[in-house]
């Protein structure tokens, strides 16, 4: 089974540039985005422009000071026959204002969109749902708060789908989500500690632009998945990304391709591509190599490059680039790996369609030799 | 072309007045659909845009007498825990008035995140979220003024919309919280979508026949109610849920009054069916012969009964076109009759968009009733006689039987179950024909030498003796004069009932009004130099002050009437004493909604109310409660005066103290009982100026049809004819025959259709009404109602065989 994960700054192409997204993910049918906020209206948000020294548990909360703000998980699983499923369980975090609108629990001035994925590969199913409230005790958000035993917990919630984290380091974290046709309930144990982004967590998507992140490139997950009334017990690996920002991509990005890969050797990459007008390179792609003790290594744009192989067209005629060749150079020596989708159609069209996917990692000899999550963005 | 068609076509030339009387029977009665579908879309449309924002997504409104914040976190937590729920969101709502600057403003405040996706207001919902404020009614807004002033704030408009609800913000509920001066574990209602599996069949019904989801059960089967009970099961708390419809009760009214004029608009089709039928019957025995003689010749039945329809689908799809026109031009013709008597403007863009929905269901009732008809009469040609019909009565007549007793019975069929009761009636009335001509067959038959002249009898037996030709005809004549009789009485008995109410409660001389309204100003303020200067009056007796607001009563939106109710006032409503303080009364409207009656409490804000007595709020979209000014508190409500009402001296002219009053304040309205009464029944009588119209419609087709059926009988008798000729009989002789013989026709049809269309008025005074409106009309039997449409109808028989029979050439060969 393969490892590797992470999510880098695919999110923040969306949530960020759009002038806040946020009505994107929220009001997609009726809001005029720029009418709201406006392309440039960050004004009174905090930004990520230096390094910080990150406190954990505090930073596994909200910043509502930062605009945009996720805590995502992806995870391979397989029951006891060897079936294959993914899950992607993701929790977003939009601010309105950069202050309180009218105060009180029912404030809208921040909102958080959940969205739910399980994808079934014997079934040739991908599942997908998402939520949608505004930040409320009752409802929805994310803090840290003591726990029974005195420890931190972190409680994260959208209108009845939770995430919680126990410890400072999230050492064990769970997700409970369910709707009408897909159920998950997950616990998951980190195998590997915290691992910051970038530059000790400040992660640069631009000249003017970066994020703070970090995260968990490799928990070991039990539980069950539970698909048409159907529940399966399941085990795998999963991966844990934070960001928060407020920082907006720049002009002539068209969107973003971005791999997660958990390989068998107990090793992780992370890389992902920002596709640009003109099809130059941009020089902000990165990615990170973790060996099998916990050690990351920053990949530069110069260390690796990605070309797709095959392309699978949705009945819109989208072409979506679902097989990749990625050649990277690791602290190990050159790498060369095939990355394939474990099934074609793995599109989220929630109030905004992306690709977002299990993959299959193949090396030079065609061997399977991991698994992992792919993300593509901008091309419908 | 093929040679049975071309005879076909041949046969049509050689009857072209027969032809042209079902062309336009036809037309007439797709005229009717199509203009009721044009109104009823146009009437659907209003009210669509005037969907209050936080409205057009739910389907029910959940309201709890210990609804807050707490208990709707539990309801939602419990559903989240059920994800097989058939509930689609769950969305809390705050409602209250707030003190706004030209007046107090209703302040409704959505969770709009919680609606479901893709649903929003005007101006978006980031809008709202962002501390903005859609504003309904353009009127607070003025001048298109970017900000409004609620209570100490001033907001940001975002959008002005017109939703009926008259002024109001729409708000997030944190900030209507705010405005409310609520705190935040304030929550008074939950919305609810429900999961729907057969909306999308409902919204193509209401597409092809606009309105008709408001003659639907509410809820059927109570979904809405046992989806929230298997939340709320254990949680203490008593949710009410109701239809959203209730929230908007101006346009459930109207979606009601369309269903009426959708279920009337359909019986000219009716009507037209039979007429059709009629001719196609004729038709096929004016060609017998040639068809015996194409049989024996080797043409296969089969291929008869297809020219022949074809013959028939080539009228209908002519009457179509006509009928589609003609519908455009009565829909306005109707509309204007109409205009203004109901909130929505009927007159606005009409018959601006003949949509597909439309121009199918022309084709549908022109080219399908015209097919029908012909199959009908091709399969009765060949049927026994007498033996099929037996068959069907059989069953037929049970069934009818059981849906008339189920619709009336029953109320939670709802509109619908009252139409197919009335349906079911209508058609055990026409069932009743072929019966009655048999037994007049037998009475003629052993009655030979009845008192009754030779050439009268003559054309007695005729009638009798002639069913086939005659029978559809005569039902169809039956079934129109009885609907307008029904129709007719049902609303001279509603006029009866609504001029009383008038008398009773427009008891001043002179009301007064303030345009400006008199409600936006501290109480009184404004009324007291109007009311000191009217009690200086040497001519005034006495004043009234009331006034009027909108309140909810256990969660229903209801409009509160208060006054000093003494023994006077309280007569005004049936009532024969004065009301206490915590007495109410309530309309029946209301009470029907609530399930209460007198002696029951209405839960209030603060104390309750006691239902002391019930009164008929004819013409009131919501249900009502009057009360003492004293009680106003337990409904959260501040005493502002609306009117005044004068009482004069006998000797007085209230037109002229009228002019006086405006002259000394010009702000004021006011007006005489006189004028405002005779205003009121000038909108009652254009509100069924439709309706009346309608069923006109369907009685001049039904003479298109008897006129039709008596010159069939009278060509079929051309012989007979001959023969009295020979022997001498004169003109005159024979003109009288022909009036005999349509008299006979005409007293059949009323004799049949006075009790059948006092039933139809029972049915839509007793059992419509109440369903469709709230109010029950008492059945009043005036002469006006009646006997119009009766002699109308007998007249419209004698015209029918008065009327020269046209020449047309065809085979001729009785049955008798």
């Amino acid at each position: 089974m393969a490892t590797a994960r992470r999510r880098a700054c695919r999110w923040l192409r969306w949530w960020l540039p759009a002038a806040a997204c946020l009505p994107l993910a929220v009001w997609a049918a009726q809001l005029r985005l720029g009418a709201v906020l406006g392309e440039a209206d960050a004004d009174g948000f905090a930004r990520a422009d230096a390094p910080v020294e990150f406190a954990f548990p505090r930073d596994h909360s909200a910043h509502p000071e930062f605009r945009s703000e996720w805590w995502y998980v992806t995870a391979s699983l397989e029951d006891a026959d060897g079936r294959r499923f993914g899950v992607q369980f993701t929790l977003f975090r939009q601010a309105l204002a950069p202050r309180p609108l009218t105060g009180g629990p029912w404030d809208a001035w921040q909102i958080y969109l959940g969205h739910l994925a399980v994808t079934d590969v014997a079934g040739g199913r991908h599942l997908h749902a998402e939520r949608l409230s505004r930040g409320h005790p009752r409802l929805a958000g994310a803090r840290v708060e003591p726990a029974a035993d005195g420890g931190p917990r972190l409680r994260a919630m959208v209108d009845g789908w939770r995430l919680e984290g126990e410890g400072a380091g999230l050492d064990r974290i769970a997700i409970q989500a369910a709707t009408a046709e897909l159920a998950v309930d997950l616990s998951m144990d980190a195998v590997k500690p915290i691992v910051l982004q970038g530059d000790r967590g400040l992660s640069a998507k631009g000249p003017n632009q970066a994020s703070y992140y970090y995260s968990l490139p490799r928990l070991a997950v039990a539980g069950q998945v539970t698909v048409d009334g159907r529940v399966r017990q399941v085990t795998g690996t999963a991966w844990l990304d934070r960001e928060w920002s407020t920082s907006v991509l720049s002009a002539g990005q068209r969107g973003w391709d971005w791999f997660g890969l958990q390989l068998d050797d107990g090793t992780e990459l992370m890389a992902f591509q920002l596709r640009r007008d003109g099809g130059l390179r941009d020089p902000y792609d990165q990615g990170l190599w973790v060996d099998g003790a916990g050690r990351a290594v920053q990949l530069r744009t110069q260390d690796f490059t990605m070309a797709p192989l095959r392309h699978w067209r949705d009945e819109q005629g989208v072409a979506w680039p679902v097989a990749w060749r990625i050649s990277l150079m690791t602290p190990a020596g050159p790498r060369e790996l095939t990355v394939e989708a474990a099934l074609d159609d793995q599109r989220m069209e929630t109030l905004f369609t992306y690709w977002e996917g299990l993959v299959t990692v193949r090396d030079e000899a065609g061997e399977d030799i991991g698994t992992g999550y792919m993300e593509l963005t901008g091309y419908d | 072309m093929s040679l049975l068609f071309t005879s076909q076509l041949r046969f049509l030339a050689r009857a072209p007045w027969s032809a042209a009387t079902a062309l336009v029977g036809v037309a007439l009665g797709v005229a009717s659909v199509v203009a009721v579908h044009l109104i009823g879309a146009e009437v659907q449309r209003s009210l669509e845009d005037a969907t209050p924002p936080h409205l057009a997504a739910l389907t029910h409104v959940a309201t709890a007498s210990d609804a807050d914040a707490d208990a709707y976190f539990r309801l939602r937590d419990a559903w989240r825990r059920q994800p097989d729920s058939p509930i689609r969101a769950l969305v809390p709502m705050v409602e209250g008035q707030a003190p706004g600057g030209a007046g107090p403003v209703r302040v409704i405040g959505v969770d709009w995140l919680a609606l479901p996706a893709g649903a929003g207001g005007p101006g978006g919902s980031a809008d709202v979220l962002l501390g903005r404020a859609v504003i309904a009614d353009a009127a607070l807004r003025a001048g298109g003024a970017p900000q409004v002033s609620v209570g100490d704030r001033t907001l940001q408009v975002a959008a002005t919309v017109e939703t009926g609800l008259g002024t109001a913000v729409f708000a997030d509920i944190a900030l209507a919280q705010r405005l409310l001066d609520a705190p935040p574990s304030r929550v008074d209602r939950v919305g609810i979508t429900l999961r729907d599996p057969w909306a999308r069949w409902r919204d193509r019904l209401d597409a092809l026949m606009p309105g008709f989801g408001a003659g639907l059960p509410e809820d059927p089967g109570g979904a809405a109610r046992r989806a929230v009970d298997a939340l709320a099961g254990h949680q203490g708390v008593a949710w009410t849920v109701r239809p959203v419809a209730a929230e908007r009760p101006s346009a459930a009214l109207a979606r009601s009054v369309l269903f009426n004029l959708g279920a009337l608009g359909t019986l000219a089709l009716l009507v037209a069916w039979f007429l059709i039928h009629q001719v196609a019957v004729i038709w096929l025995r004016r060609q017998r012969l040639v068809f015996e003689r194409l049989v024996a010749l080797g043409a296969a039945p089969a291929r008869l009964r297809r020219a022949f329809v074809t013959l028939l689908g080539l009228v209908g799809l002519s009457a179509t076109l006509i009928g589609l026109a003609a519908g455009v031009v009565l829909a306005w013709a109707l509309m204007g009759l109409s205009a203004a008597a109901t909130d929505v403007s009927l007159a606005a863009g009409a018959g601006r968009a003949l949509d597909p929905w439309l121009l199918g269901k022309a084709v549908l009732s022109g080219f399908g009733i015209c097919l029908l008809g012909g199959y009908g009469a091709f399969a009765g040609a060949l049927a026994e006689p007498g033996g099929g019909a037996v068959r069907w009565r059989r069953w037929l007549v049970p069934l009818l039987g059981a849906v008339m007793v189920g619709g009336i019975v029953f109320d939670a069929t709802g509109v619908l179950g009252g139409f197919a009761a009335i349906l079911a009636l209508s058609l055990l009335g026409v069932a009743a024909v072929g019966p009655v001509l048999a037994g007049l067959r037998r009475r003629a038959d052993r009655r030979r030498g009845a008192r009754l002249r030779l050439l009268d009898r003559l054309a007695v037996r005729e009638v009798a003796w002639y069913p086939r030709l005659l029978s559809v005809a005569l039902a169809a004549l039956t079934l129109a004069v009885a609907t307008s009789i029904g129709i007719a009485v049902m609303v001279e008995s509603f006029r009866i009932d609504f001029a009383r109410m008038l008398d009773l409660r427009l008891a001043g001389d002179l009301y007064v009004y303030d345009s400006r309204g008199l409600e936006s100003e501290e109480p009184g303020s404004r009324l007291a130099p109007v009311a000191g200067w009217l009690e200086a009056h040497p001519d005034v007796r006495r004043i009234s002050r009331s006034g009027q607001a909108d309140a909810r009563v256990a969660g229903l939106p209801v409009e509160v009437g208060f006054a000093r109710m003494d023994a006077l006032e309280a007569a005004r409503y049936r009532h024969g004493a004065p009301l206490a303080p915590g007495e109410a009364l309530v309309s029946e409207r209301l009470a029907r909604d609530l399930e209460v009656g007198i002696g029951d409490v209405l839960p209030t804000p603060a104390g309750g109310l006691t239902v002391v007595g019930l009164f008929a709020g004819f013409g009131d979209p919501a249900g009502r409660v009057v009360v003492d000014l004293a009680s106003l508190p337990r409904l959260g409500l501040e005493p502002r005066l609306t009117r005044l009402s004068v009482d004069l001296r006998a000797d007085a002219d209230p037109a002229a103290l009228a002019a006086a009053l405006t002259a000394r304040f010009p702000a004021l309205t006011a007006e005489p009982r006189r004028s405002i009464r005779a205003r009121a029944l000038d909108i009652f009588d254009r509100t069924f100026a439709i309706t009346q119209a309608l069923a006109l419609l369907a009685l001049t087709v039904a003479v298109v049809g008897t006129y039709n059926a008596l010159v069939a009988l009278r060509l079929q008798q051309a012989p007979t004819v001959r023969l009295l000729e020979a022997q001498g009989v004169g003109r005159r002789a024979l003109a009288r025959l022909s009036l005999v013989r349509a008299g006979t026709v005409g007293a059949i049809a009323a004799l049949l259709a006075l009790p059948l269309g006092l039933a139809m008025a029972w049915a839509l005074c007793a059992v419509v009404n109440p369903r469709a409106f709230g109010w029950t009309v008492s059945l009043h039997l005036p002469v006006a109602g009646w006997l119009p449409p009766l002699v109308l109808g007998f007249a419209a028989a004698l015209l029918a065989g008065a009327l020269p029979a046209p020449r047309e050439r065809g085979g001729d060969h009785g049955d008798g």
